[in-house]
């Protein structure tokens, strides 16, 4: 055995130019694997971090009669919110908060009406949890208008024909059902990465709110929370609920399903290509495998001569694969992971079609990304991978006939 | 010597300011004269569009500038059909389903009835008298009458479904001759002509009027004014949902 | 002349090598259309679900309806020439479409709601039928609607209940109406879920008193990728009184989605192509080392470098050519029977894709086009990597070469 090894260890370095061919096809398999990895996660990670944090923030509370219900009047009382923000303040996993006043309603200008969700907000404070203040296309984030601002979605602008500093008018029902309509002067256009999101959602300040309900104090419906590490969310949000009344906390995953459902589709479709890129490595391996067998005819049928036996013959070409293979493994891990940070920090240019991804909510940039289990999944495939791509040459090499071989040229 | 000159301008000034109206006052009296503390009307409604005519005749009661009704006669099709403003709702009561139906405030900009009148000016939601700032630009003569041409911008905070209103009232009994509504970008949208200016009910009115939209062309709106009278006895009843059914 | 001949016996006198390389590059080609194959197909699908879920691959409204929606810019409906465009190529089903936005009252709650209509004869949009998640569908000749989920919340009415429909009619005439729910939508996607009401076509035509009327006819195409041609053929046939759109011209929104899908697989075919030249390139490696010693003797015995390159490179050519020709041979049927029988999607992702009323498959495209456009990229590829053999014949010592 350990001759076996020693001869194949001599095989690779005597022949360098077919052991390069072999040791590269390991790296760039590995580096092709990962890259394609990193941008297909790296898109949906960047996706869902908007919506995040644009919309959803890791956890959110409402009362419980406003989840079975959505109505004005379901919103928190005075003690359940001294409760939360006292809750909130001690729990050492909440970096921020913000509350929202919420209403469903109409929007209107002489170009058509849109139903709309209406959503009261504390500007300076809102600022800190969610990002709408970057998804800014036109016009500023309650910083112009004192009277009555609000901030719509582009998908909304298009269709109502509205433009900053245009009034659309926006009517919702009062705690009595009445009536109530004001003007309200478009101070900012917004795009995130959902355009149903841009279309049915506006933002105007939470005091108007309060106002226009001809309320003394805020009607709050709901808590937006950001924490520390959102793998935690889930288990943050029990506790607060828990600690609550009358009132639930919910992570992201639970009140938008659909983001977490986003990764699984575009998985199936990854492990398709996915296996593409594996096929295609392991086919090359076999190919140049095949290659050198038939260039070292002579060789292997002077082995065969001088009495190595065929099992040995086949034992050294697999492990002169594996030796390549794992020599490769490393340096493949290393240009993965450099590329990987590299485009991570400075992203990936798309600008032929960045100005489609613009528009869309989306940014030009790619920032690839992996986790961290992805380097060893990977690496594990490409040399099974490579393994197996070394059995069908071993085998050919096995059926020549020695005395034939050896007279090879 | 100095007091009589000064005598002299006190009077000039003074009765300078006492023969100029200001243009508030030009409008209060333009909009209240027509209506009194209440009153009832009848007209007959005209929709003129390319490809077809529309004729509608109805009965209006108002009471101050809170509460109007008005009953549809013709044609068959919407008689019956009542239209009530209280204070800033709508209502509507609809005979062919015996229905009362709320109009939502996203409605407002709608045209009444398929109409060149807008819900909102049915509604007088806003108020010319106090939520705009009015300004006397011009004297203009329109159809034969001197009149006062004044630009109305609505104040601050007001939710008007008009950037600016220009108004031609004659400066003798204080007539609406013409109108013109501006969008909040400053374009013309609709122009009101005032015509055939009569005597009715005691009222010298202008009774053969048009809404022409701009931008449209074929389209217009005639509004004849065959009946009014003002400050008649009116039973408070007819402005309640209650009575839209028994409306006649 | 000579060379020729001596190329083509070349090939076949050592098959497993000539087979060798020809696998390389056949594979390439496989493999490259196969990806293609399924990012086009993905695509294709994206448009087909939004397409068919309300817009219809091409739309004909009057001149002028798009920007400025009044029923007084509808068609009428025996006016128009439906027989000669289904009549056209490529065109597999023409729907009327009436809508208008309208007043619903329940109670005391009012809001206003956009009303479309599908014809219940006909196919009626299948995507419509697959958000019904509670009660059924309106039955023919009955006063019945179905609602987004959102709106019949807003309004606290439930199935069974009885709203209003309240606006304007054609010709400005009121148009007014009692109907029954009889089904509730859920589209998960909210601003439709607040917004939109169904009634079948004649219930619609006879609330705004038009029994004629219609404000858009939608149109499904058998073969997609064929849009703007099929949509000229339309424009000729209807003449100029009216627009003829295309779905991109619809929802650009949706054009720009998909190119964002389209640069990321541009990016991964990009990757792929990288390992395939290497592959290729490692098999001519392989190759031209092992008849180093050939080339060797043919120098030796007289031939001229000039004569052994050109040799080379015919057989390349020709390997080349068979190649991708094998290639494409061997991915086409791969290709249609994916496209036949789409990968069907397990578990989570599937649940997850039907709850957004997608149907959980890839399906692959049969473009012809991308076959053509691949093969030619590898044959290119494979012409290029010539240089590697022509190279190394240049600087050929033949004695170092015929001593093994």
């Amino acid at each position: 055995m350990k001759t076996i090894i020693k001869i194949a260890w001599r095989n690779v370095w005597r022949n360098k130019l077919r052991s390069g061919v072999v040791f590269t096809s390991v790296v760039l398999g590995i580096w092709a694997g990962l890259f394609v990895l990193a941008i297909s996660f790296g898109m949906l990670e960047q996706q869902k971090r908007g919506m995040l944090e644009s919309q959803l923030s890791h956890i959110q509370i409402h009362p419980n009669n406003y989840l079975e219900d959505v109505k004005l009047n379901h919103q928190f009382s005075d003690s359940q919110i001294k409760q939360i923000e006292t809750v909130l303040s001690t729990n050492k996993d909440v970096v921020n908060y913000s509350k929202r006043s919420i209403s469903e309603g109409t929007g209107t200008t002489a170009h058509g009406f849109s139903n709309l969700k209406i959503i009261g907000v504390t500007p300076e404070i809102e600022k800190q949890v969610t990002s709408i203040h970057n998804r800014i296309i036109k016009g500023s984030y309650f910083t112009k208008y004192k009277n009555r601002p609000v901030l719509i979605g582009r998908q909304l602008a298009d269709q109502l024909h509205l433009e900053v500093g245009k009034t659309i008018n926006i009517s919702f029902q009062d705690k009595d059902r009445n009536f109530i309509e004001a003007g309200f002067k478009v101070e900012g256009i917004f795009g995130t990465p959902s355009q149903s999101f841009d279309k049915s959602n506006v933002f105007i300040k939470t005091e108007d709110f309060t106002n226009l309900i001809a309320s003394q104090n805020p009607y709050i419906h709901e808590y937006a929370i950001n924490i520390n590490a959102s793998e935690k969310s889930t288990e943050v949000s029990n506790l607060i609920t828990s600690e609550i009344k009358d009132a639930t906390a919910q992570n992201w995953a639970v009140i938008a399903p659909e983001l977490s459902f986003m990764n699984e589709t575009s998985e199936a479709s990854l492990m398709v290509i996915l296996i593409i890129i594996v096929f295609a490595l392991t086919f090359g391996i076999v190919n140049t495998m095949l290659m050198a067998i038939l260039e070292r005819k002579r060789e292997l049928g002077m082995m065969l001569c001088v009495g190595m036996n065929k099992k040995k013959v086949f034992l050294m070409i697999v492990i002169e694969t594996l030796f390549l293979a794992l020599a490769a493994t490393p340096i493949g891990l290393l240009i993965s992971w450099g590329s990987i940070t590299y485009f991570g920090k400075i992203g990936i240019n798309l600008d032929s079609v960045g100005d489609a991804l613009y528009k869309a909510g989306y940014d030009s940039m790619v920032f690839p990304e992996v986790e961290s289990s992805a380097y060893i999944n990977i690496t594990v495939m490409i040399i099974i991978a490579s393994l197996i791509a070394s059995i069908i040459p071993a085998r050919k090499a096995l059926k020549y006939n020695p005395a034939e071989a050896v007279r090879a040229v | 010597m100095k007091k009589i000159i000064f005598i002299a301008i006190t009077f000039i000034v003074f009765g300078f300011t006492v023969t100029v109206p200001n243009a508030d006052e030009i409008i209060k009296k333009s909009e209240t004269r027509l209506k009194g503390k209440t009153s009832y009307s009848e007209i007959k409604i005209t929709t003129i569009r390319p490809k077809y005519t529309r004729e509608m005749t109805v009965k209006t009661w108002t009471k101050g500038t809170d509460y109007s009704v008005t009953l549809i006669l013709s044609p068959a099709k919407d008689e019956g059909t009542v239209f009530l403003k209280r204070k800033n709702e709508i209502w509507n009561y609809i005979p062919s389903i015996d229905r009362l139906v709320k109009m939502p405030p996203s409605m407002l900009s709608q045209s009444w009835m398929g109409t060149d009148i807008k819900n909102d000016d049915l509604l007088e939601n806003s108020s010319l008298v106090d939520d705009y700032n009015k300004k006397i630009v011009a004297t203009e003569e329109i159809e034969g009458y001197p009149c006062y041409k004044i630009e109305l911008t609505p104040k601050e905070d007001v939710n008007s479904i008009w950037g600016q209103i220009t108004m031609w009232i004659s400066k003798a009994d204080y007539m609406q001759m013409k109108v013109k509504y501006y969008d909040e970008d400053k374009e013309l949208v609709n122009t009101f002509y005032g015509r055939s200016v009569k005597l009715i009910g005691g009222l010298k009115m202008p009774t053969e009027n048009s809404i022409v939209p701009a931008n449209k062309k074929g389209n217009k709106t005639k509004i004849l004014t065959t009946k009014r009278q003002i400050n008649i006895e009116v039973n408070d009843n007819i402005f309640t949902t209650q009575y839209m059914k028994r409306l006649n | 002349m000579m060379i020729l001949k001596l190329a083509w016996k070349n090939i076949w006198r050592n098959k497993r090598r000539t087979f060798i390389t020809l696998s390389a590059i056949a594979f390439a080609v496989l493999f490259a259309v196969m990806m293609r194959s399924m990012q086009e197909g993905l695509e294709e699908q994206m448009v087909k679900t939004s397409v068919e879920n309300s817009l219809g691959y091409i739309q004909v409204h009057t001149k002028g309806y798009w920007d400025d929606r009044l029923l007084e810019n509808g068609m009428t409906v025996s006016d128009l020439p439906i027989q000669s465009i289904k009549d056209l190529d490529n065109v597999t089903i023409v729907d009327s479409k009436l809508e208008t936005g309208m007043i619903t009252n329940f109670g005391t709650q009012s809001r206003g709601t956009y009303v479309l209509s599908y014809d219940i004869e006909k196919n009626l949009p299948k995507q419509v039928s697959k958000k019904l998640v509670d009660g059924k569908l309106p039955q023919n000749g009955k006063k019945e609607v179905i609602l987004g989920i959102d709106l019949a919340d807003y309004l606290d009415a439930k199935i069974g209940d009885t709203l209003v429909f309240l606006g304007s009619g054609y010709q400005g005439a009121t148009a007014v109406g009692l109907y029954v729910i009889s089904g509730l939508l859920d589209f998960h996607i909210p601003e439709l879920n607040r917004s939109t009401t169904y009634m079948s076509l004649s219930s619609l035509q006879e609330l705004l008193g038009a029994e004629d009327l219609v404000t858009s006819l939608m149109i499904e195409l058998e073969k997609p990728s064929k849009l703007n041609e099929t949509a000229t053929n339309i424009k000729s046939v209807v003449g100029s009184d009216y627009e003829v759109m295309t779905w991109e011209e619809l929802t650009p929104d949706l054009k720009q989605l998909i190119q964002a899908s389209s640069a990321k697989g541009y990016i991964m075919n990009f990757i792929l192509y990288m390992i395939i030249s290497f592959v290729m390139f490692g098999t001519v490696l392989m190759a031209t080392q092992e008849r180093k010693y050939e080339m060797g003797v043919l120098q030796a015995i007289g031939m001229k470098k000039r004569s052994s390159m050109l040799l080379v490179c015919i057989e390349n050519i020709i390997i080349s050519i068979m190649g991708v020709i094998l290639g494409v041979v061997a991915a086409s049927p791969i290709a249609y029977y994916f496209y036949n029988h789409p990968l069907e999607l397990q578990g989570d992702s599937a649940k997850a894709m039907l709850e957004m009323g997608v149907d959980p498959i890839i399906p692959f495209s049969i473009n012809p086009m991308i076959a053509v456009n691949h093969g030619l990229i590898v044959l290119v590829i494979s012409l290029v990597l010539v240089i590697y053999p022509l190279l190394v014949i240049k600087n050929l010592n033949p004695v170092s070469a015929m001593k093994l």
